[in-house]
């Protein structure tokens, strides 16, 4: 009895897989990955960075008070006047800052970014692509 | 406050005689420019129904938390018209900023309307850069800020003031109301500091603004 | 348990599964594959460690909802196609609960994409819902087939107790 249903099971799941791979490789024809922006950088390149990185929370205080990249400074534009202090006081030089909001087209950390480089004179910022759901939670 | 006059309304007309049927709006398109005191704006995106049947808008999606949007009612008769009330807090936001409201209606052959707010939300003074720091260990050399009146508007700074003595701050006017300097300069760069001098203004007259250049010792 | 109630729990659940499938294949408002938008609602949840898991997730499982829907009708898959069922409502209620567990502010993904964020007491009491369904469901086949096997014994060999 139990084998049958493994055995219906699996000749199910088999089923499912071959519509699954033709319409995995149509997709990949032309789901090319999609280009940068200027002054973004994937997740995979972040990584690469390891310790090097200085994560930046572009969200609302709100979103970053529930759930945050470890270790990531709170810094937005909504409260940028009282958050710019304590995000300079932790700042550490050496890093390079990756500034990340929810995802989507991000302008939230792309403006961040911009002012980090225009008001602070800080090179070196990059705005993560996909933004807070490209984060693995790793 | 000041600048209350939009600048320049560009009435899209484009857009007004490409959307068949359904609504035409009046100005998708708004362009404002404000001052960070002003904290937030309003904007009416007014529209008509020009087509024959009632059109009864969906849904409003606004691409920022800062920005939210409104409807008196959803259904709109023909012939009717409406406004979609959009509201931008400013929160410290400077610079150019782009707000867009998207507008889905019942209508399944319209494309979604885009509404865009465009504010330049204009400092009467700009301070550049407005962070100065040294490396430990780095010659303890005076740095300098520059801050400039944009020439709509007289701005004097009458005092700046350093919260920590050991990274003290001096003001040099270069031209009164319009062009000033503040030199920066460590007692030394042993250990790691920190300051935030302030830069207080005159203007606005009734609550002049301070501003913040943050100096650090890393 | 009477036919007609299991009849129609199994068609109620056939809907269920062929619509969520075909709309996390096909996005018909937009007219493109919703499998991107699948992928990122995936990813929301933050339960796979890498992104690529999640895109091959977002290509499969929505053909596994569709075929294991029609399976259900097929007399010699349907208890396979009902274990299917009842196994991606006990994970998609794990995934959601676990979303709500972790604060996340997610969109369900549940039938492609949606604006709204996530009501999680109501989703879990749906979740619930198609549980108990495909529970009551697996019973009725597995009793079925269960007599079907023993009918079929019965006559292929005599009873040794007869």
């Amino acid at each position: 009895m139990i084998a049958q249903v493994f055995r219906q099971l699996a000749f199910v799941c088999v089923c499912a897989l071959l519509p699954a791979l033709v319409s995995g490789a149509w997709q990949l024809q032309w789901k090319k990955e999609e280009p940068l922006a200027a002054g973004e950088i994937r997740l995979a390149t972040a990584r690469q960075w390891g310790d090097a990185v200085q994560w930046v929370d572009a969200r609302s205080r709100t979103k970053y008070e529930r759930t945050h990249i470890p270790d990531a400074l709170l810094l937005n534009e909504d409260e940028w006047d009282s958050l710019v202090g304590p995000f300079l006081d932790a700042w550490d030089a050496d890093k390079t800052l990756v500034v990340y909001c929810d995802g989507g087209s991000c302008e939230a950390a792309h403006k961040v970014a911009e002012r980090i480089r225009a008001d602070l004179k800080i090179g070196g910022v990059y705005v993560l692509k996909g933004g807070w759901a490209a984060w693995d939670g790793k | 406050m000041h600048f209350r006059i939009p600048v320049f309304l560009i009435a899209s007309l484009l857009s007004a005689a490409s959307s068949h049927a359904g609504l035409v709006w009046d100005e998708p398109l708004q362009q404002y420019q404000r001052t960070p005191d002003d904290r937030a704006m309003e904007a009416h995106f007014t529209f008509k129904n020009t087509g024959a049947t009632p059109v009864t808008i969906k849904q409003l999606r606004s691409s920022c938390g800062c920005t939210t949007a409104r409807l008196d009612k959803k259904t709109y008769a023909p012939g009717e018209s409406g406004e979609v009330l959009a509201r931008f807090v400013f929160g410290d936001r400077k610079g150019l900023h782009r707000k867009t409201v998207e507008v889905r209606t019942d209508d399944k052959a319209a494309e979604p309307v885009i509404l865009d707010l465009r504010v330049l939300i204009h400092d009467p003074l700009t301070i550049t850069p407005a962070l100065v720091w040294w490396k430990r260990g780095d010659a303890a050399g005076a740095k300098t800020v520059q801050l400039t009146a944009t020439s709509e508007q007289t701005v004097r700074v009458k005092s700046v003031t350093s919260s920590n003595p050991r990274l003290p701050a001096k003001l040099t006017t270069a031209k009164a109301g319009e062009q000033y300097v503040v030199s920066v300069q460590p007692a030394d760069t042993a250990q790691k500091e920190s300051a935030e001098i302030s830069v207080l203004t005159d203007f606005p007259i009734d609550s002049p603004r301070t501003y913040i250049i943050h100096a650090r010792v890393k | 348990m009477g036919r007609k109630v299991i009849a129609v729990v199994r068609l109620a659940l056939a809907a269920v599964f062929l619509v969520a499938g075909v709309m996390k294949i096909w996005d018909f408002k937009l007219g493109h594959s919703a499998t991107p938008d699948f992928t990122v609602a995936i990813q929301s949840y933050h339960l796979l460690p890498f992104p690529e898991l999640s895109a091959l997730l977002a290509i499969y499982l929505p053909w596994l909802e569709v075929v294991a829907a029609l399976a259900l009708f097929v007399r010699r898959l349907a208890l396979g196609a009902t274990a299917a069922v009842l196994g991606m409502s006990a994970v998609f209620l794990a995934a959601v609960t676990s979303a709500w567990w972790r604060g996340l502010e997610i969109a369900c993904g549940c039938f492609g994409k949606e604006d709204a964020m996530t009501d999680y007491p109501t989703l879990i009491l749906r979740d619930l819902a198609l549980l108990a369904a495909c529970s009551l469901l697996f019973v009725a086949e597995w009793r079925r087939t269960a007599t079907a096997a023993e009918s079929s014994t019965a006559s292929a060999s005599p009873a040794p107790e007869a």
